[in-house]
């Protein structure tokens, strides 16, 4: 209900502001006298805008509460308001399957299909989640955990160019790349699940 | 498929001439066509599809990764073309004398600074963030192509072949460019009901999907709420009232079109660039966190074994470098000026061309359009506010604009990079080697169309560049003292309060619903739903893995038929232009 209520209060709040400032240009003659008219109007608008904005975000005290410890103090734990357990066992999968890959690599090319497999399987699901997360996490942890798993990515997506263009070295060599920043991704995830280690 | 040990290559010299080469033809024909007929050609999509061309078909090589670096390398060149005929036609509009070096000058700082200031954004927008770029991704998905499956790559000629035949048809004049359905359904005829015949907004609104959908809902509002509303509260010019009023038949409609025109250019536009501009920097602040992450990430990249991004202190030293150049070309234009003034105004120029960067990436990131002449047209009043000077305006103008356009091709390269598992620190080095090169050959080429045909506002002159004619228009109306602030500021406060309203981007994406002509609006619209339509019912990743090549295939049909049309425009006038002389 809350949600609707911000939602309508600032499609109209920005319909009003925007026919408020639509009459304030110094060309027209009597603008003046218009924009003593018209600026109420504005204002009345952006009061609109600013109640729909509070509204949305008197909403969310309840999780930001929750999850006040997950902010930016490094030491903290984050809430369990996020299946951190669930983003730990995706990331080990992915570092597990590039294993199996990196194994099998010495003895067949690797098939792109399989590489592309780990990304739309283990890390698509997390990347989907990532307003959520961001909102649990906040912005430095979201940053540091996202910006390993995109390089994680990135390295995947080189070894399937790779595989496609026939250059197995390479393919190796962007698997171990990408399972060192899963690797590093764990680590992070897990530093957060035990208290006071980072 | 042979399967190799050495090396993977990426920046390779055939990779560099070849999308060098691309690039140059490029920008010749959208400068022509820019005169002519007032836009631009798209570069990415085109420059995969010929260096998959050239470096696969004819050299019998070419990696993804390599084929990436060449469109990096085309598109770089070719963008700057969009900021200079914008711009430098202004001069012989006005028929002013311009320095050729000192235009050269600062149209090259602003590409090395459009380049410089935005990748330090790339691991926000496009790790973080996770921007779709739809230019981005399609030419991405043309890379891929090869090693997609047969059925895909299919897929993606048939969108190819749809997008060039539906372009090919409009440019004949067999299809109309628009069709307006306001007769049809019997809106009032100052209602914009005009929907544009173009694959290109169609396939960039399938790639953008929901988010869109804002964009969408934005130009109803601007178009079909407040439009009307200016009409039916008398807020427009009373002659275009009055036209209306006496016009029967088709001329209502007409008369009804000039009157939607009027409400976009003095109404929409301004709040829209506002909105933009006051959308983008909220976001900027409310992004202060996780930037902070990622700037640390990026100085951490450069401890790494091999480095992946452009270290911090390049980047500084380069900004330093260019805001010198163009310190010097603004003094020479303006050789009475103190030097206190002079170095101000370099120092604002640098400062908006990195704030402007940011909303042009922000926007091209969430919707593929980008509001380079409105925020091209802002820089110029600013700067023309400052120097009270034409010629430094245009010129510090002419910076601007090819600054954001770089900005915004460099986040789309980066992004299809990403996509394609492309080191970005390449990517980086090979844009900034050749960013001065579009410029220098744009100016050369729109020197040597001075020369031939001509450029004017005279009717028997053949080159109108009509993008230059607004900025003349600009800078009449400043000199008369009609600035539209209190629309700049007041959309600058709405798309504010848009951004903090927990939607990521909102004020941003309102803003360009303001901006943009609803025409292409209602198209890009239909693909976001085609797109969020596609997902329901086969499914997200079907969507994905189909639509995609599809949409990618129509994104490049678009500009392919164009280029074609503009060489044979080129090669017309050419030809009559030899038979004159004989």
């Amino acid at each position: 209900m809350r949600t609707v209520l911000s939602g309508f209060l600032l499609v109209v709040g920005t319909v009003v502001a925007t026919l408020g400032f639509a009459r304030t240009d110094p060309k027209e003659p009597g603008w003046r006298q218009k924009i003593q008219i018209h600026y109420p109007v504005a204002a009345a608008g952006l009061v609109l805008m600013l109640t729909a904005i509070a509204l949305r975000y008197s909403g969310r005290v309840a999780p930001a509460d929750r999850g006040r410890n997950d902010s930016d103090d490094p030491a903290a734990p984050p809430s369990t308001g996020i299946d951190i357990g669930a983003i730990r066992q995706a990331l080990s999968a992915a570092r597990d399957q590039i294993r199996t890959l990196e194994q099998e690599e010495g003895e067949t090319a690797v098939p792109p299909a399989a590489i592309e497999r780990i990304v739309t399987a283990h890390l698509m699901p997390i990347i989907e989640r990532r307003h959520q997360i961001l909102e649990q996490l906040g912005g430095r942890r979201f940053a540091e955990l996202f910006g390993v798993i995109a390089e994680a990515e990135r390295w995947l997506n080189r070894a399937w160019s790779a595989a496609v263009d026939g250059y197995p070295a390479e393919v190796n060599r962007s698997l171990a790349n990408a399972r060192r920043d899963l690797e590093s991704a764990l680590a992070l995830v897990e530093s957060w699940l035990v208290p006071g280690t980072r | 498929m042979s399967v190799r040990n050495e090396k993977y290559p990426e920046v390779t010299l055939a990779a560099i001439v070849v999308g060098t080469v691309v690039g140059i033809l490029l920008v010749i024909c959208s400068t022509y066509s820019g005169l002519l007929m007032g836009f631009t050609i798209g570069g990415s999509a085109l420059a995969a599809i010929v260096g998959f061309g050239i470096l696969r078909g004819l050299l019998g090589r070419g990696t993804i990764i390599e084929n990436n670096i060449n469109q990096t390398v085309a598109s770089g060149i070719n963008i700057a073309t969009a900021g200079v005929i914008f711009t430098i036609p202004a001069f012989y509009l006005m028929d002013q004398e311009f320095n050729f070096a000192l235009a050269a000058a600062s149209s090259a700082a602003g590409a090395a600074l459009g380049v410089l200031f935005i990748i330090p954004l790339r691991k926000q927008m496009i790790e973080l963030d996770r921007l779709r770029f739809p230019t981005g991704t399609a030419v991405a998905a043309v890379l891929r192509s090869p090693g997609a499956g047969v059925k895909k790559a299919v897929v993606l000629a048939v969108g190819l072949i749809v997008g060039a035949v539906v372009t090919a048809l409009t440019v004949a004049g067999v299809l109309p460019k628009t069709v307006d359905l306001g007769p049809l359904v019997g809106s009032p005829p100052y209602v914009a009901n005009v929907w544009a015949v173009s694959v290109f907004s169609l396939g960039a609104g399938y790639i953008t999907g929901a988010p869109g959908l804002v964009v969408l809902a934005g130009g109803i509002l601007a178009y079909w709420l407040v439009a009307p509303l200016a009409v039916e509260w008398r807020w427009v010019d009373p002659e275009l009232i009055n036209q209306l009023r006496h016009a029967s038949g088709p001329a209502t409609y007409q008369a009804g079109a000039e009157i939607a025109q009027w409400i976009r250019a003095n109404i929409n536009r301004p709040i829209g660039i506002g909105m933009l501009v006051g959308g983008a920097l909220i976001g900027v602040l409310l992004s202060l966190p996780s930037m902070g992450g990622a700037l640390r990430g990026l100085a951490r990249a450069g401890l790494k074994e091999t480095r992946e991004e452009l270290p911090l202190s390049v980047l500084g030293l380069g900004i330093l470098a260019a805001f010198v150049l163009l310190v010097v070309a603004t003094k020479t234009a303006l050789p009475e000026a103190e030097l206190g003034t002079v170095l101000l105004i370099g120092l604002l120029a640098t400062v908006w061309i990195a704030m402007a960067g940011l909303v042009v990436a922000q926007a091209t990131g969430m919707t593929d359009w980008s509001p380079i002449s409105g925020l091209a047209l802002l820089s110029i009043v600013v700067f023309f506010l400052l120097g009270k000077e034409a010629t430094a305006a245009i010129l510090i103008g002419a910076a601007v604009c090819v600054a954001i356009g770089e900005c915004a091709d460099m986040m789309q390269d980066l992004k299809t990079g990403h996509l394609v598992g492309a080191v970005p620190i390449r990517q980086q080095v090979v844009e900034l080697a050749v960013v001065a090169i579009g410029p220098i050959v744009c100016l050369l080429v729109l020197d040597v169309l001075a020369r031939g045909p001509g450029i004017g506002p005279d009717s028997t002159m053949k080159l109108t560049a009509p993008q230059a004619q607004a900025v003349v228009a600009t800078i009449e109306a400043v000199e008369g003292g009609g600035v539209p602030w209190g629309k700049y500021a007041g959309g600058a406060t709405v798309g504010g309060l848009l951004s903090l309203s927990g939607f990521p981007g909102l004020g941003v994406l309102v803003g360009l619903s303001m901006y943009l002509p609803l025409a292409y609006i209602l198209t890009y619209g239909v693909g976001c739903i085609v797109q969020v339509v596609t997902a329901r019912v086969v499914g997200r990743q079907a969507a994905e893995d189909w639509g995609l090549p599809f949409a990618a295939g129509l994104l490049a049909g678009e500009p392919l038929v164009e280029l074609g049309y503009v060489l044979y425009r080129l090669a017309f006038t050419a030809a009559a232009g030899g038979a004159a002389a004989s």
